[in-house]
């Protein structure tokens, strides 16, 4: 496992965002990670309010295409995140609060899609959310807010670029 | 420009003791930079969603009844402006004269000006906005303005220790 990671630290594309200095490399992939975050969570917080009692004038049907800006979040933080894990995967990969992290953000990502077929299975009165729903969106705030804070941590217990 | 100055008052700055408060206990920093991405996300979720449909995305929805969700993008962001000032207050020296600090200090500030003329402008309208009603171009405009300097902040805060010296 730690060669795999020496490896994938050596390859040419680890490098250039560890090493070449470039504001293309480490700053803008870290840029992208913290935009793709803010979808991420932010659209599947917004979910979240609606789904506790919040704003419940807004009809939940149009509100799935949320389910799309949080994927399109999801999809933009793995992929920086991969970049970023490559350019240090010796020492994140050795890192407690990395693996607290990772476990957080795929719980919360489970809890996401079991949000969606909580809500919208077909023939459910879309008006009426279940209590079940209620105990997700609960669940999905405690959890982005752990992964955050696991995320922020990782800054302050790893040696190494933040 | 006014470098000098702005150096002199952040050294000022840095000497009182509000200052190093905010140094003495190590943990303040990771604690407020936590706070700081919990409100962003929050922040650019519920505001980024009230743009989209000013911008006429998610049409069925009609607009006033996104608005009990405005408060939470706004305690989205108090909790950033507070522990912003915490980060200044505690290491000035390293916002002062850096570019990525005022490239973000002016977005906020666009988008603080976009959102008290909107309000103030076309608030009454916005709240007899139904479902499927086509935006009206100023809404757009507000929508579009909002939107992009929100995540021309977002980009300049990631640059602070890149394009300047914050860490």
């Amino acid at each position: 496992m730690h060669d795999l990671l020496l490896w994938l630290e050596a390859t040419a594309v680890s490098t250039w965002v560890r090493e070449s200095g470039s504001l293309w490399a480490y700053p803008t992939v870290l840029a992208a990670h913290t935009v793709g975050m803010s979808l991420l969570v932010g659209a599947n917080a917004a979910l979240d309010l609606r789904l506790l009692g919040v704003a419940p004038q807004v009809p939940l049907g149009p509100l799935a295409v949320m389910f799309r800006a949080l994927w399109t979040g999801a999809a933009l933080s793995i992929a920086s995140g991969l970049l970023l894990f490559g350019a240090d995967a010796s020492t994140k990969g050795a890192t407690p609060v990395f693996l607290v992290k990772l476990g957080l953000v795929a719980a919360a990502l489970v809890v996401a899609r079991r949000l969606r077929r909580t809500i919208y299975r077909p023939g459910t009165n879309a008006v009426a959310i279940p209590l079940s729903a209620k105990a997700l969106a609960v669940a999905s705030l405690l959890l982005w807010a752990g992964a955050i804070t696991a995320g922020r941590f990782m800054a302050y217990l790893t040696p190494g670029p933040s | 420009m006014f470098t000098p100055e702005l150096q002199s008052f952040a050294a000022w700055l840095h000497e009182t003791g509000p200052s190093q408060w905010v140094r003495y206990w190590p943990w303040t920093w990771a604690v407020c930079e936590t706070l700081h991405f919990i409100g962003l996300s929050l922040l650019v979720g519920i505001v980024g969603l009230l743009d989209l449909r000013l911008l006429g995305f998610l049409p069925r929805i009609p607009l006033p009844a996104l608005r009990p969700l405005l408060p939470y993008g706004i305690a989205g962001f108090v909790i950033n402006a507070v522990t912003g000032v915490i980060f200044f207050v505690g290491t000035p020296e390293q916002y002062v004269t850096n570019i990525s600090f005022g490239m973000k200090m002016l977005f906020i500030a666009i988008s603080g000006l976009n959102v008290l003329y909107f309000e103030t402008t076309h608030g009454q309208r916005a709240l007899t906005i139904g479902p499927d009603e086509p935006m009206p171009a100023a809404f757009k405009i507000a929508g579009a303005i909002s939107l992009a300097s929100w995540l021309m902040v977002l980009y300049w805060g990631r640059m602070l220790p890149y394009i300047g010296n914050a860490f």
